[in-house]
């Protein structure tokens, strides 16, 4: 039991390492972005505190405020990804609508992008594997969309928020617009 | 409450049924939960210090009623600078419908931080191409669009009262 896990681990890692070689170079912009917005903010609570510390107390109190509320939630939608990862590996699911075509492939595409709880950044070198194999662009880019624009999976923490009613109506609106959407993209592709 | 049972008993779930996998699926969710805590915690930040500083009045003037197509072009660019997964940005949006923003631009934040955050771009040129983004952005900023406007449309004034009552409850 224990030695399985240790392997597991093992193997994980492995992984992981490899993807990080291959796209160290990409992971750069990422990590540049988020310097970025660390520097803003920065300068923003250097402001705030030379004007009234009270209030950036006040605002340091109510960002706490929010990490208290949306943590437990936040852990369960990445268990939640956790679990699918173990059970189904993405690249499964992206070759299998990546060899279907037409219509059928992008259902198939939009019911994997909508389903999914997965971060889109992690996705890419897969995709670009699957389009240099020859899969279509239309598909790929419906499973970009809904998989960024539409959540089924987190629709209780968007019921949350904004209610019952305006998450419903966003989720299948954004979801049809889906398909017009990547037909665009293929057409303007081509 | 409710979370917590969901979560304790997600986590007995996983421990069950798939022993082999546990630790893998333990490691997976923590280095995701790192990276989007890593990302996420200067945009609460920056949420704390706008709902300190920004008065009511003068963001109703930027986002709310009457803000016309100026208040859709301010969310849309805040929405791609924010940048963060769809459930992530949700606390920033009832923020915004707090301090008086139009539903619809609201929507129109979510929409943007969700399908045209610039991280994102960035990786769709790198991966894709330039074409694609260029083809994505202008759908996606439609659809947006759309979607804000139905949704308005569709939801009735007693709706959208329940919602902006509801979003006092979580500052």
């Amino acid at each position: 039991m224990l030695l399985r896990q240790h392997t597991s681990i093992q193997k994980y890692t492995t992984i992981t390492s490899k993807r990080q070689l291959i796209n160290s170079g990409r992971w750069k912009m990422n990590t540049l972005y988020i310097i970025f917005l660390y520097l803003i903010t920065f300068i923003l609570f250097f402001v705030s505190f030379l004007l009234s510390p009270s209030k950036t107390f006040a605002a340091f109190k109510k960002a706490f405020k929010l990490f208290t509320i949306i943590l437990p939630q936040f852990f369960l939608v990445t268990l939640f990804a956790g679990i699918l990862s173990s059970i189904i590996e993405m690249k499964n699911i992206v070759s299998l609508f990546s060899i279907q075509s037409g219509m059928t492939g992008m259902f198939f595409a939009s019911l994997a992008g909508s389903f999914t709880v997965f971060p889109v950044i992690s996705v890419f070198p897969i995709i670009k594997e699957i389009l240099e194999k020859g899969a279509g662009i239309t598909q790929v880019a419906i499973f970009i969309i809904t998989l960024t624009n539409v959540g089924f999976v987190t629709l209780p923490l968007e019921t949350k928020f904004l209610g019952k009613k305006a998450s419903f109506v966003r989720n299948i609106i954004a979801y049809i617009l889906a398909f017009f959407q990547a037909f665009f993209i293929g057409q303007m592709i081509k | 409450m409710k979370t917590y049972l969901a979560l304790i008993f997600s986590i007995i779930f996983v421990l069950m049924f798939l022993p082999n996998a546990t630790w893998r699926i333990l490691i997976f969710s923590f280095e995701s939960l790192k990276t989007f805590l890593i990302a996420i915690f200067p945009v609460f930040l920056c949420t704390g210090l706008m709902d300190v500083w920004l008065e009511k009045k003068t963001m109703i003037k930027i986002m709310g009623k009457g803000s016309g197509v100026k208040g859709i072009i301010i969310s849309l660019i805040m929405g791609m600078l924010t940048a963060l997964p769809l459930y992530a940005v949700l606390p920033v949006a009832s923020m915004l419908l707090k301090k008086g923003s139009k539903l619809s631009n609201v929507l129109v934040f979510i929409g943007a931080s969700s399908n045209l955050r610039i991280p994102l771009l960035i990786f769709e040129t790198l991966f894709i191409g330039l074409k694609f983004t260029s083809a994505n952005i202008v759908s996606g900023i439609v659809s947006v669009l759309i979607v804000s406007f139905i949704t308005n449309l569709i939801l009735s004034p007693k709706d959208k009262q329940t919602l902006y009552s509801d979003s006092e409850n979580f500052f």
